[in-house]
């Protein structure tokens, strides 16, 4: 039974189908990652974010990564733009998106600070075109193989689709998993807090002081996010899945600033499509041959099969990990980032330090906006492995004036989806004795839950 | 773009079309920049003209009276000023650079001796920040083991010194309170409208994310800079009274407790008919007990600020502990802003100028 339904999925993955809807999206996407590329350089950020902070978050087993100079940096973009659009092309294809791969991903292993989910969503998206023959259709390289005598196959296997696919799934499926929560849906934070300021937007006049609309958006988003999928999946709910979803990401892009996220977004979901609908959009214009299946389809090779298996099974387990560690996911962050948890939290908060030496005796008060960008200090405030991080540096730092035995304290203070500000960090805790790792954190103190009384107490 | 899509999605999600709402936000900056901000620029001004007028009288009949009309000005001055260190952006900052020019702290006494130890006539416009501005006024006034009064009536540079700064100083009071003025420069405009056509904010979150960001900047730097620089926190716990901010006049706490009342001032408003406040807006958004909160921690800062004997450079050695207990008090401000108000208004979903999540 079980063997059958292997045969049948792996007949089925292996069937050749139309490749100019990856054509499509390779063309897409790389304009769109061109155009993102420029955007970061043109708005400064390659200085202000990744070059001008003199201390940098690393990513655990990614400490070696460092920023270079300025100029080298407008390289490595010039270079990606450069890699984005020749992914466009179609030309070099693989190497091109290998190429984007890499740089994008450097870029964005600089500094933890300006983790963003739609610059990971970016780098996997990448990382699969390296894989699939989007190259196939309407690309530079399939002319030149034209060209040279050799035709180019109009058909993939449906197992490219197949990885694209899977890779947006797991994207809604966990972001919509994670809006199963207290606060999102039953006091509709963050969203209460966001759409009070956004109370000049056209989108939301006469609506916003509505209390049920942030409860609406919701609700509505966890529901678009668990159901847009299979709604996708199904041929006659398509259209209407996609109105959704260009209502729901268009919606985000107004009233949030999420910058390319919901085109990102809008873009990658056309791999649920009919693999013909490019074909069938540019025949209304001009004529396009039609697509034929090849007689005798090569077939997929196992380690194809096996790499896609495995491929997915890491996304799916990697956005699970939250459950290994204690407390509540959205506070502590330990399982939080490449997990697809969007749009779930508001957090402020405010973290110094207490160093103190044994030789000679001394206590110093760190605050760390002497040596932090604004950036930094805000995402550091709230997330328990950045201050942990800094706190090896501040050790690092007062190890290397010639103190002993230095140990660092937090203060650190966060205030998260309304509630009163709590202590993050146990301030017993010498921080400069743990050591980075992925295992739980015990120092982080548990989120205390919001009391009615404090709910009165704010009227 | 976003507006043509906005109207589209209009047009798909509604009905009909309701009035236009103004952000309360909105309305809170307009309020604070008509009732704080330009009242204290405008204070500063007269304030700074007062200090010209006595350092003329002074220069003119050095006494003892002379001299204390121009101490009692200068003193006078720095309370609005330092109140408004709460905006000290915009006109505050290059290419207007208000704030280097009228106050560089703390005073660098070698930078005024060069000046009144030479012989050129002295050009305001030839002065670098450490030369001028309040700070080498205090130091002229009240530099110690000098008689100002004997040297004054001496025909020493020290009056045409003083006369000098004072000039600049009335100048660059007047610079301010114009680029802030709604009739002349108008800066408070670029606050009120951001968004709107302001050139100086693209969005209402990033003018008011400058005002409550330098909310706890001031807060902080009373902490650190202020107070926990002279007590030793940067030294090993030795005292470094010599970086105390208006040391020479021993004004550094009454300078500390102003820079406080500024920042109450943008929290409870100012004491004007509908007053506009932070903790009014807080209270429309039913966090009523974040007002509480901060009036708690306000009254708690300015009883520690009083318990500390002065004047501070004294405090530092005889009784430090008072400074500490001053410090962690308006610590407990700082965190009610920087997380607590913050989180309520929902003012830490940007990335960058632009990108979030």
């Amino acid at each position: 039974m079980a063997t059958d339904l292997v045969a049948t999925l792996r007949r089925r993955l292996e069937r050749r189908v139309d490749a100019r809807g990856l054509a499509a999206f390779r063309i897409l996407f790389g304009l769109t990652m061109a155009l993102a590329t420029l955007r970061f350089v043109l708005n400064g950020w390659v200085s202000e974010l990744l070059v001008a902070p003199t201390y940098h978050f690393t990513y655990l087993g990614f400490e070696w990564i460092r920023p270079l100079s300025h100029s080298a940096m407008l390289l490595v973009f010039g270079a990606m733009g450069l890699a984005a659009l020749s992914l466009s092309l179609g030309l070099f294809t693989r190497v091109a998106a290998a190429i984007f791969f890499l740089l994008f991903s450097y870029a964005e292993l600089i500094d933890q600070a300006t983790y963003l989910n739609h610059y990971y969503l970016a780098s996997l998206l990448a990382l699969l075109l390296v894989f699939v023959p989007s190259e196939s259709a309407w690309s530079l390289d399939a002319w030149r193989r034209a060209r040279a005598g050799r035709a180019p196959s109009a058909s993939v296997p449906e197992l490219a689709y197949f990885v694209l696919r899977a890779q947006m799934a797991v994207v809604y499926l966990f972001a919509g998993l994670a809006k199963l929560d207290a606060d999102w849906l039953f006091r509709a934070e963050p969203l209460t807090t966001w759409l009070r300021s956004r109370v000049e937007s056209p989108l939301l006049v006469g609506l916003v002081a509505e209390p049920w609309v942030p409860f609406a958006m919701s609700w509505g988003g966890a529901l678009f996010d668990l159901f847009v999928v299979p709604l996708l999946i199904v041929r006659r709910t398509r259209p209407f899945a996609f109105a959704l979803a260009a209502f729901f990401h268009l919606t985000i892009w107004l009233l949030f600033p999420v910058g390319v996220f919901s085109f990102v977004m809008l873009l990658a979901i056309t791999v649920f499509f009919d693999p013909s609908w490019p074909a069938r959009l540019v025949g209304r214009l001009v004529t396009v041959s039609p697509f034929t299946p090849e007689p005798s389809p090569r077939s997929v090779r196992p380690l194809a099969f096996a790499m896609v298996a495995a491929y997915v099974a890491v996304q799916v387990l990697v956005p699970l990990r939250f459950a290994a560690y204690p407390g509540t996911v959205n506070w502590t962050e330990q399982g939080f980032r490449f997990a697809w948890r969007v749009m779930l939290v508001e957090k402020a908060g405010k973290v110094e330090f207490d160093v103190t030496t044994e030789s000679p005796a001394a206590r110093f008060r760190v605050y760390p906006r002497e040596e932090l960008t604004p950036l930094q200090l805000r995402q550091m405030a709230t997330q328990p492995d950045m201050i942990e991080q800094y706190a090896h540096h501040l050790r690092q730092r007062f190890d290397a004036r010639g103190y002993r035995n230095v140990q660092v304290r937090a203060d650190a203070w966060v205030a998260f989806n309304g509630r009163r500000s709590q202590r993050l960090i146990d301030p017993a805790m010498d921080l400069a004795s743990t050591e980075r790792s992925l295992a739980a954190k015990s120092w982080i103190m548990p989120l205390e839950s919001v009391s009615r009384s404090e709910l009165l107490a704010r009227e | 773009m976003r507006a043509f899509v906005a109207a589209t999605l209009l047009l798909v999600g509604c009905s009909e079309s309701s009035p236009a709402r103004v952000d309360t936000r909105r309305e809170l900056l307009k309020g604070l920049g008509e009732q704080v901000f330009l009242p204290n620029y405008v204070e500063f001004e007269e304030d700074a003209a007062a200090i010209e007028a006595t350092v003329a009288a002074l220069c003119e009949d050095p006494t003892e009276e002379t001299l204390a009309a121009v101490r009692d000005a200068w003193w006078a001055s720095r309370a609005p000023w330092k109140r408004n260190e709460t905006v000290a952006f915009g006109p505050y900052e290059p290419p207007d650079a208000f704030g280097s020019s009228i106050d560089f702290w703390p005073c660098r006494p070698d930078s005024v001796t060069v000046v009144l130890d030479g012989t050129e006539p002295i050009d305001s416009s030839l002065l670098g920040a450490a030369a001028k501005g309040l700070p080498p006024i205090e130091y002229l006034l009240y530099e110690p083991d000098v008689d100002v009064v004997a040297e004054s009536a001496s025909g020493s540079r020290r009056c045409e010194y003083l006369a000098t700064l004072s000039g600049a100083l009335a100048s660059d009071a007047t610079g301010i309170r114009r680029a802030w003025d709604p009739a002349e420069g108008d800066f408070l405009g670029e606050l009120v409208n951001a968004g709107r056509g302001s050139s100086e904010y693209d969005s209402i979150e990033m003018a008011l994310g400058d005002v409550i960001n330098r909310l706890v900047y001031d807060v902080e730097a009373a902490r650190n800079a202020k107070l926990g620089a002279p007590l030793g926190n940067r030294t090993e716990g030795v005292p470094q009274p010599g970086v105390a901010e208006s040391q020479f006049s021993g004004r550094s706490l009454e300078d500390v407790r102003d820079t406080v009342r500024g920042v109450e001032q943008v929290c409870f408003g100012a004491d004007v008919e509908d007053a506009q406040s932070l903790a009014r807006y807080l209270k429309g958004i039913k966090r009523g007990d974040l007002v509480s909160a901060l009036e708690v921690a306000f009254a708690a800062s300015h009883d520690a600020l009083d318990a500390i004997p002065e004047p501070l450079a004294t405090a530092i050695v005889e009784d430090p502990a008072s400074v500490q207990a001053a410090i962690d008090a308006i610590g407990e401000i700082q965190r009610l802003i920087q997380a607590d108000v913050i989180n309520a208004m929902g003012l830490m979903l940007t990335f960058t100028d632009a990108d979030g999540d």
